[in-house]
């Protein structure tokens, strides 16, 4: 009985309700010859409060699982529950109010309006939440200020660095209080020591006791989360925590093995960045 | 949902972040609208002038001209000439019995004279005729009083001015009461005419009335003693214009003894034909101007629809991106679609400014007076807001049925 209802609860308190529950996926693009399955048959189930990173190369599927996460594209089959609702065969005014409740998307190009500023990009997704301006004001001050821009509010895109508007879109996703931050290759444009910035943060959020999935291929920005599943050509290879799934690979990863002190640089950077 | 006013933000932040680009997608428009707001007050403006014209004639006005215009000989007997009208037509035509439609005859005698006053001459139009004249041409007396029937009768020599002669022959005087020296007859002014401006055919205060029966002995003289140049004739109303055009005709046939209608030695002209004539013909310069305008803002119609599908093409990463913050499509829908609506606004009231600002040179530089309707500008300006409407009607469903995933992809 207790069971049931926190499952089914959108916002269960329970650390182990599934956040994301995914059953039998399929993705097909295109029809007939020149149809290209990009994902075939995954089973996945995320619980709230869960770090995890998908880890693939590319090619193998991984912003295709996203989009279908982020609700920006139905499967092919299979079943997607977010929150507890199934989402597979929702028409597209449903699918936006879904995302823009229950998802807080980072992107490669980090996708921010060039002509707002940095204040109003965050506010974006209270305005289509039907949000008041004051209200919007509020939130969006708040949640830039807790990724370090809070001197920086009034700034174009343009007149900030590469890192400073991935933080921009960082608190864009964080703004809204969304169940699930949704990050592909968040850290795709940026050198290195952004990235470590930026993932940080998300170390940061899932200490919160946020949901995070982040997507990417690279090891060293993979191992970062406490669960990796791996990724090849449109099904799941592995899944586990990061120092099974590296070291268990043997070979493959061996070069990237030095996984704790990775962490623990992020950890420290994490602790530098820390809001007061 | 996203209301009304933050769309509204949207679509003035998005047209303000590509000014120069709005400004010439909304340029067709604004154009158009122009050229709406000059050739609608042009065709107008002429049209009033027209009609002003010949309602200074009088009004409810047939005009009888000695002479016809449908015989296959043309005009027959000089027009004004050796007349076939005479002051005995005038009087039947007054017949309240023969002719109940008629409310006014007044038979005129004109001749250009030579005149003098003290040490100044001038030469004018000296109009001979009875008092109605003054009411069937819509004048007015300023000073003193009009020529009456006692006048006529004893052929009195009086006379009254119009503005101008009095100004040539007694300049900074009140002439009333003076006397006016004409072909060698001493005429005393008994009252001054006030200015009736100039119409397309004459200037109205340039003449010299006097009464008809004194212009027949002393100024035309000659055998043609009772003919007169004209009969002017004043029907009840607008409405009875053709009842007495037909009663007037009777009576004249009848008069001069012709059967056959065709062979009348007279011409019977009304004024609605005048005016008729000279708007038609303005009419139909207002709409051939008008379909010119129409064309140019369907093509500037076609110009908003063009940019804005470059637009949308341009702002596809911006359409995914909302979409994935949340935007449904109706939401993208509408922004484009105000958007559109602006810019649409915007090229109206732009093209209002211009079209008036052209209204206010286009008179110096062809003295066509042009008429600004405020009708004509909020239409325009409807118009105008309808146009960029229904243009980005297509390019605003693209953006909005754009797919997210697509859409973000696109950069
Ligand atoms: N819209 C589409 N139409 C057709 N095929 C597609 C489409 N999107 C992706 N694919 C194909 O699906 C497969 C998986 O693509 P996907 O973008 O999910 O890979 P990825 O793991 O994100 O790769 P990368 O790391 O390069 O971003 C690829 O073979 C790709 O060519
Ligand atoms: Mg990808």
């Amino acid at each position: 009985m207790r069971r049931d209802l926190a499952v089914r609860s959108s916002y269960g308190s329970s650390n182990t309700s599934p956040v994301i529950e995914i059953r039998g996926l399929r993705k097909t693009y295109g029809e007939g010859e020149a149809s290209v399955e990009a994902i075939r048959g995954i089973d996945l189930v995320v619980n709230e409060g869960e770090f995890l990173s998908v880890m693939a190369p590319s090619g193998s599927g991984k912003s295709t699982l996203m989009h279908i996460i982020g609700c920006l594209d139905t499967p092919t089959s299979g079943s997607y529950r977010l929150a507890g609702r199934d989402v597979s065969h929702l028409d597209e005014a449903e699918l936006a109010s879904i995302r823009n409740q229950y998802i807080g998307f980072v992107f490669q190009q980090f996708h921010l309006l060039r002509h707002l500023s940095a204040l109003s990009n965050v506010e974006l997704p209270l305005v289509y939440a039907g949000l008041t301006p004051n209200e919007r004001r509020i939130r969006a001050t708040e949640a830039l200020r807790r990724v370090g821009l809070g001197d920086r509010m009034n700034h174009r895109p343009t007149q900030l660095s590469g890192g400073q508007q991935q933080r921009v879109a960082i608190a864009r996703a964080l703004v809204t209080d969304p169940t699930v931050i949704l990050a592909d290759e968040p850290t795709g444009n940026l050198d290195s020591a952004s990235s470590e910035e930026v993932l940080g943060w998300f170390g940061e959020f899932h200490r919160a006791g946020r949901t995070v999935v982040l997507i990417t291929h690279e090891p060293d920005v993979a191992k970062v989360a406490s669960r990796v599943v791996r990724m090849r050509d449109g099904v799941i290879v592995g899944d586990g925590p990061p120092e099974l799934i590296f070291v268990g690979t043997g070979t493959t990863f061996a070069a990237a093995n030095p996984a704790v002190p990775v962490i623990k640089g992020l950890d420290a950077a994490g602790g530098k960045l820390e809001p007061k | 949902m996203m209301s009304l006013r933050e769309t509204l933000r949207a679509s003035i932040e998005a047209i303000a972040t590509h000014r120069s680009r709005s400004l010439l997608t909304v340029l067709g428009i604004l154009i158009g609208i122009a050229a709406v707001i000059v050739t609608v007050g042009l065709g107008e403006g002429s049209q009033a002038k027209v009609t002003a014209a010949v309602s200074s004639l009088g009004s409810n006005l047939l005009v009888v001209s000695p002479g016809s215009s449908t015989g296959t000989g043309g005009i027959r007997g000089g027009l004004g000439s050796a007349s076939t009208l005479t002051i005995a037509d005038a009087t039947a035509l007054a017949s309240q019995v023969d002719a109940p439609d008629i409310s006014a005859v007044a038979p005129v005698v004109q001749k250009n004279e030579a005149m003098s006053a003290g040490g100044n001459t001038w030469s004018a139009p000296v109009i001979g005729t009875t008092p109605p004249y003054l009411g069937i041409r819509s004048r007015q007396i300023s000073f003193g009083n009009f020529i009456t029937q006692a006048d006529v009768t004893s052929g009195n020599e009086v006379a009254v001015l119009g503005t101008q002669v009095s100004a040539e022959l007694f300049p900074g005087q009140n002439p009333v009461g003076q006397t006016v020296n004409i072909n060698g007859s001493s005429f005393s002014v008994i009252g001054l005419l006030a200015s009736a401006g100039s119409s397309a055919t004459s200037n109205q205060d340039d003449q010299v009335i006097v009464p008809i029966t004194t212009a027949q002995s002393l100024l035309i003289g000659g055998g043609s003693g009772t003919s007169v140049s004209q009969i002017l004739l004043q029907a009840k109303s607008q409405n009875s214009i053709s009842a007495a055009y037909q009663e007037a005709n009777a009576l004249l046939l009848q008069a001069h003894q012709i059967t056959t209608p065709s062979a009348a030695d007279f011409t019977i002209t009304p004024e609605t034909q005048l005016l008729s004539t000279a708007t038609s013909v303005s009419k139909t310069l207002t709409f051939l101007l008008t379909g010119i305008a129409a064309v140019s803002l369907l093509v500037g119609g076609i110009g908003v629809m063009n940019i804005m599908l470059v637009s949308v093409t341009e702002r596809i990463a911006e359409i995914g991106l909302r979409k994935a913050l949340g935007a449904t499509p109706r939401a993208i829908l509408r922004q484009f679609l105000t958007e559109a609506l602006l810019l649409g606004l915007a090229g109206g009231i732009l093209g209002v400014i211009l079209g008036i600002g052209a209204s206010l040179i286009v008179p110096k530089l062809t003295s066509n007076p042009v008429a600004l309707s405020v009708p004509a500008i909020i239409g325009a300006v409807a118009v105008a807001a309808g146009i960029g409407l229904t243009f980005g009607v297509y390019p605003a469903s693209r953006a909005s049925r754009l797919a997210p995933i697509d859409a973000l992809r696109g950069d």
